[in-house]
């Protein structure tokens, strides 16, 4: 069988668009599209790589920074105990009570009341002095400016009898306890 | 004189270099060729990429232990942060009555004696106290009122009553103030 040019023509035309689209469909578009998936992948790694040194070039100045806070931290830890150190306290306001010239008549600790979401716990503490008004004072300043944080809340002032610069003392005061890390 | 091949056709020499046949297969072999080209052409392309992003994910995991790094010390330096924070709050915070008292015994006048004092940490007191009668009362309230330190100046009570004075009896008045303390700023 012998066939017509045009037919041979026809055959070599169809032979051509199925070789190319062969091609296109297994060869070229697969590829490609993973080309194109990588290149979005490398632009995704190469944006993370930069945050990536941006946040790892904070690592020297942080620690420096976190180091600092640490010895600040371990510096207000003396004034806020981990323990209600009731002898260390006692100690530092007889000390205080002595200085000043200043009876006392009942030192009361109490237990301590954590609240929850605070990361310290008061400890109230009642304490009923004799002084004269201006020992009271001093004495007041010296227990506010201890190593360990004494805030006084309220104080009541009477005559004491018939001397005339004394005067009886009821102070209520807290003193405050670090909650220890993990504990609720 | 012409040279006539008078051969029948099937016993003719057959033609080595048809041209047409030659540019076919040279049109073939160059298909074959530009589509192998094309095909390790993509290939190498994909495996110099696929090298690449392997280096890259080299480098971000090594990358990604010191982010985590920097990230847990972030939040450690924030709970840090906050312990101090809240450590100076209450050192900030205290009342400091010590000042309280030193302000009022400034504010205390020669005809005022103080019977007895409540100081709060809200800043609140109230106290009795004698004097030797009203106009000084209204003078020493006038004297609060007009302090900056003072405010809220709140008379609870008076009363009159009577002491033994080396032999005499004197006449005077007991009363009961409140009020507020503003406490001065200390830098």
């Amino acid at each position: 069988m012998k066939l017509s040019k045009g037919m041979i023509w026809f055959i070599v035309f169809i032979a051509l668009v199925v070789f190319a689209y062969v091609n296109y469909t297994y060869v070229y578009q697969p590829r490609m599209l993973k080309i194109e998936q990588l290149d979005r992948d490398i632009e995704i790694t190469a944006n993370k790589i930069i945050e990536g040194k941006r946040i790892a070039a904070r690592l020297g100045p942080l620690k420096e920074e976190y180091a600092a806070l640490l010895k600040k931290l371990a510096f207000l830890e003396v004034m806020l105990p981990k323990e209600k150190e009731i002898p260390d306290l006692l100690v530092m306001i007889q000390d205080t009570l002595t200085e000043f010239n200043v009876d006392f008549t009942t030192f009361t600790p109490q237990n301590i009341s954590w609240q929850k979401d605070r990361i310290y716990g008061n400890m109230p503490i009642t304490m009923s002095l004799t002084a004269s008004y201006f020992d009271l004072i001093a004495y007041l300043d010296r227990i506010e400016n201890l190593p360990r944080i004494i805030d006084v809340k309220s104080l009541r002032l009477s005559k004491a009898g018939k001397e005339v610069d004394k005067l009886n003392i009821s102070i209520n005061m807290y003193s405050y306890v670090l909650r220890k890390e993990g504990s609720k | 004189m012409a040279n006539i091949n008078l051969l029948p056709i099937e016993y003719r020499e057959k033609e080595i270099f048809n041209i047409r046949r030659v540019l076919i297969i040279l049109f073939v072999v160059l298909l074959a060729f530009g589509t192998a080209y094309l095909y390790y052409y993509l290939e190498l392309q994909i495996d110099y990429k696929e090298q690449q992003l392997k280096i890259m994910k080299t480098e971000l995991a090594a990358l990604e232990k010191v982010i985590k790094e920097v990230k847990d010390l972030e939040k450690d330096k924030k709970m840090v942060e906050e312990r101090i924070q809240v450590i100076e709050g209450l050192i900030n915070n205290q009342a400091h009555l010590s000042r309280i008292l030193g302000e009022y015994s400034a504010s205390l006048m020669d005809e005022v004696w103080i019977d007895n004092l409540t100081l709060s940490a809200n800043q609140t007191f109230n106290f009795s106290a004698h004097t030797f009668n009203n106009y000084l009362i209204a003078k020493y309230m006038v004297t609060l009122m007009d302090d900056p330190t003072f405010d809220n100046i709140e008379l609870g009570s008076v009363r009159k009553s009577k002491i033994k004075e080396e032999e005499t009896e004197v006449e005077i008045v007991s009363f009961r103030l409140s009020g507020l303390f503003i406490p001065k700023r200390v830098e």
